[in-house]
């Protein structure tokens, strides 16, 4: 494939500035936004709260407005459209920190600034050097995992959990500085983050030697018409999307204009070897596992698994656990160890392993993107129709407000689904593939070398890819 | 329209070298402040910096005023095409990672002043006026004045017992 | 800047606190001037219809939330007055209102086979002239 090209077809540089239209610019620029967007969020949130809080622990969730939107709606969005196209757009529109960041700055809309002061209310205190990185968020996500069985049938336990993390925030943004919690803690921020790296859009410096010569840096330390980068992130610096939250406050305080939001080729982001580590290479590696571990559990023929994961029995449920906890965290970081192994071997090249292992771990986003891609198809098609239902009657208090509340479940494009999760599935194995010859290319200086080096690992695309294929049509 | 700084009389290659010197200690500053609430030590090295900026400014500008003596020029940095010594601090997720220590501020200094040595020695290379010439090689030494006073701290950093705590 | 961070205020008050009270009024205004009774669809062997009785007030508008909190369908009929529900998904709450025009004691059924027990899925309206009712509001 030809070198600097995404799939040999579109150059890696190419751009397209959407900032560049000046409807777009205003909008972004307005202190509305994205407030406007949260403040909707909130008054969602609060009546998913409201429905799981009124639905208890046993009502069943097809019917239960928190469950449906949260689990069917969101979770499919922001894994169909939201992350792979607009990267971390969710974490612009967020409701559950804004009570915590609302108490942080004391304002909603306005600035709070005075130049050489923090403009920030609470302790502001540093996070734990040792826990600035993904290393928590993928326990977290991984344990929140554990109860997927619960929060899908049970209103109760989607309203514990977002109450949880709401509760953490708050606290969070009243001990630590700016959004620790969305930064380090956030169960769903870290594989937002890592898949964003894949998206077709981005938040980034339009000329950089603008940047160089300007001797107030707004977007870091904010002024009056904006806060510096909420999410610790040096705005005119940056070069990949994991850890941009896209709140467009760089593009308010920036006084040149200097900062766009971009559409770009998918995948670039996983190309740029900075600040790669092993967490990040875990939590690639956590979220195909877990894509697995679903597609196995509840979209595949095995009903004992499901009833384990669905806590049937206490033993049952500790099975599960114990077996999808030591397949994320060992099984299946060790073979992708084998592979990796095997590439450096091939590649005869005297990199270190854990450098080749990180290096590599990044051309499975693709694969794992579309795994939770066609896994989302596999939720949204046959269970989409219950959506008009609790727009009806959010609460099943038997009301009807938009006379859809006995809408029939009617599945949709289902004898389509298979074929669409294997095209999806086949697309994801076509770009993990670009990014593992080029990664490969990064990693072992010679280019013979980076072929050899490149064999075992798309032996493990092919092969993870060959198994989900199987769970699909098998 | 801005110019090159090889079209410009030597007296305004000066007042531009003076204003390089200046913005640098106002990014320094700057620096400082991202770095206050962050990372003290690392602020007052940047501090440390924007005020050996303004000194070497303050000696350009004594060179500057016994050779031309008080004649104007309005000339500033944003008026060259090029970008002179001009110090940045690139590790975007700095703060995310919460890894920057005193050293990376001092890497910062230092890079900026061998670029612009660079910058000034092919500038005298490619200049075909002798006075200009001459003023090119002048501030490269200059520069490599700067540069080891970035060696020096650099040095004195490793030294220390807490550099790499 | 001051009169729009009011509004947002305003707004963020109206989206938490104004959503949780619009929808506890909505939902009381619909059934005003109805008695509401909430009836739990449940298979015998977990403890049938809750309540089993029903006692209302002849001339009375009532309004019965039937809910099924199982996850088998069910059905509902109430033949004496006409009324049937030909299913109640799991999770679903369907609303049946009318007035009883008569007094008497008149039996209502599950209408789907939602287990072998099926046929002892019953319970009864009793009408009165007045009443004292035993069953719950919600």
């Amino acid at each position: 494939m030809r070198e600097g090209y995404v799939l040999g077809l579109i150059p890696e540089t190419w751009r397209f500035e959407l900032t560049r239209f000046p409807w777009v610019r205003r909008l972004l620029k307005s202190r509305w936004m994205p407030l406007a967007l949260i403040l909707f969020n909130v008054f969602l949130f609060t009546v998913i709260l409201m429905a799981g809080f009124f639905g208890g622990l046993t009502s069943p969730g097809n019917y239960n407005f928190g469950i449906m939107i949260v689990w069917i709606l969101w979770w499919v969005l922001l894994m169909t459209v939201l992350v792979p196209v607009l990267s971390r757009f969710w974490c612009t529109m967020c409701p559950l920190p804004f009570l915590g960041e609302w108490l942080q700055r004391l304002r909603l809309f306005s600035v709070r600034y005075e130049r050489g002061r923090n403009p920030y209310f609470g302790l502001n205190k540093r996070w734990p050097r040792s826990l600035s990185n993904m290393w928590l968020m993928n326990i977290l996500f991984l344990a929140t995992t554990f109860a997927s069985g619960f929060f899908t049938v049970r209103p109760a336990a989607t309203f514990v959990l977002l109450a949880a993390i709401i509760a953490l925030s708050v606290v969070l943004s009243l001990i630590y500085r700016a959004r620790t919690f969305c930064l380090y803690v956030c169960p769903v921020s870290g594989f937002q983050g890592l898949y964003s790296n894949f998206a077709l859009t981005e938040v980034r410096v339009k000329d950089p030697e603008i940047c160089a010569r300007h001797k107030q840096k707004g977007c870091v330390v904010g002024n009056e018409r904006g806060y510096g980068c909420p999410w610790l992130l040096l705005p005119y610096a940056f070069r990949r999307n994991t850890y941009c939250g896209m709140c467009f406050e760089c593009l308010k305080t920036c006084e040149y204009d200097n900062m766009a939001v971009n559409l770009r080729p998918p995948g670039v982001d996983l190309l740029v070897d900075e600040k790669r580590g092993l967490d990040e290479a875990y939590k690639a590696l956590i979220m195909l596992g877990i894509a697995i571990v679903f597609f196995v559990t509840f979209q595949g023929p095995w009903g004992t698994l499901k009833d384990w994961a669905n806590a049937a029995t206490l033993s049952g449920y500790l099975t599960f656990i114990g077996l999808h906890a030591s397949w994320n965290l060992l099984v299946l970081p060790a073979i992708f160890l084998l592979f990796v192994w095997g590439a450096r071997r091939a590649a005869r090249q005297s990199v270190p392993l854990k450098k080749v292992y990180v290096n590599f771990s990044y051309a499975t986003v693709p694969l794992g993107l579309a795994a939770w891609i066609a896994f989302s198809l596999g939720i949204i098609l046959p269970n989409g129709s219950y959506l008009l239902h609790v727009l009806s009657d959010p609460f099943a208090w038997g009301w009807n407000l938009f006379g859809t509340a006995h809408f029939p479940w009617t599945p949709v494009l289902t004898g389509l689904m298979p074929y669409l999760m294997i095209l999806t599935l086949l697309i994801g194995l076509l770009f993990s593939i670009d990014i593992a010859l080029k990664i490969a290319r990064q990693t072992f200086a010679e280019p013979e070398a980076a072929v050899r080096g490149a064999f075992p690992i798309l032996g493990f695309l092919g092969a993870t890819t060959l198994g989900l294929l199987w769970l699909f049509v098998g | 329209m801005k110019r090159s700084l090889a079209e410009l009389s030597p007296p305004e290659v000066l007042k531009v070298a003076i204003w390089i010197e200046e913005r640098n200690a106002r990014i320094y500053e700057n620096y400082a402040e991202m770095f206050e609430w962050y990372e003290p030590d690392v602020a007052r090295t940047f501090r440390e910096m924007a005020r050996e900026e303004r000194e070497h400014g303050r000696r350009l500008n004594a060179m500057y005023a016994e050779r031309y003596g008080e004649a104007t020029c309005d000339l500033t940095d944003e008026d060259i095409r090029e970008l002179v010594e001009a110090p940045i601090f690139e590790d975007g997720e700095a703060f995310v990672y919460d890894r920057v220590r005193r050293r990376q501020a001092l890497e910062v200094g230092l890079l900026a002043e061998r670029r612009a040595r660079a910058f000034y020695m092919e500038s005298a290379e490619r200049v075909e006026e002798a006075a200009l010439r001459a003023l090119f090689r002048e501030l490269a030494e200059i520069e490599a004045e700067h540069e080891a006073f970035f060696v020096r701290k650099l040095a004195e950093d490793r030294a220390a017992p807490s550099a790499e705590s | 800047m001051r009169r729009q961070e009011a509004l947002a205020v305003a707004l963020a008050v109206l989206a938490t606190v104004g959503t949780v009270v619009a929808a506890l009024w909505y939902d009381r205004h619909r059934d005003a001037g109805r008695d509401v009774i909430e009836l739990l669809a449940i298979q015998p062997k977990n403890g049938n219809w809750q309540p089993n009785e029903i006692r209302l007030e002849r001339g009375r508008p009532v309004r019965l939330k039937i809910r099924n909190v199982e996850t088998v369908s069910h059905g509902f009929a109430l033949p004496d007055f006409g009324i049937g529900v030909a299913e109640i998904k799991p999770g679903e709450v369907h609303v049946v209102d009318f007035t009883p025009d008569r007094t008497g004691v008149f039996p209502f059924y599950c209408t789907v086979w939602c287990s072998p027990e099926h046929m002892a899925m019953a319970g009864r309206v009793i009408v009165t002239e007045s009443v004292a009712r035993a069953s719950s509001d919600r």
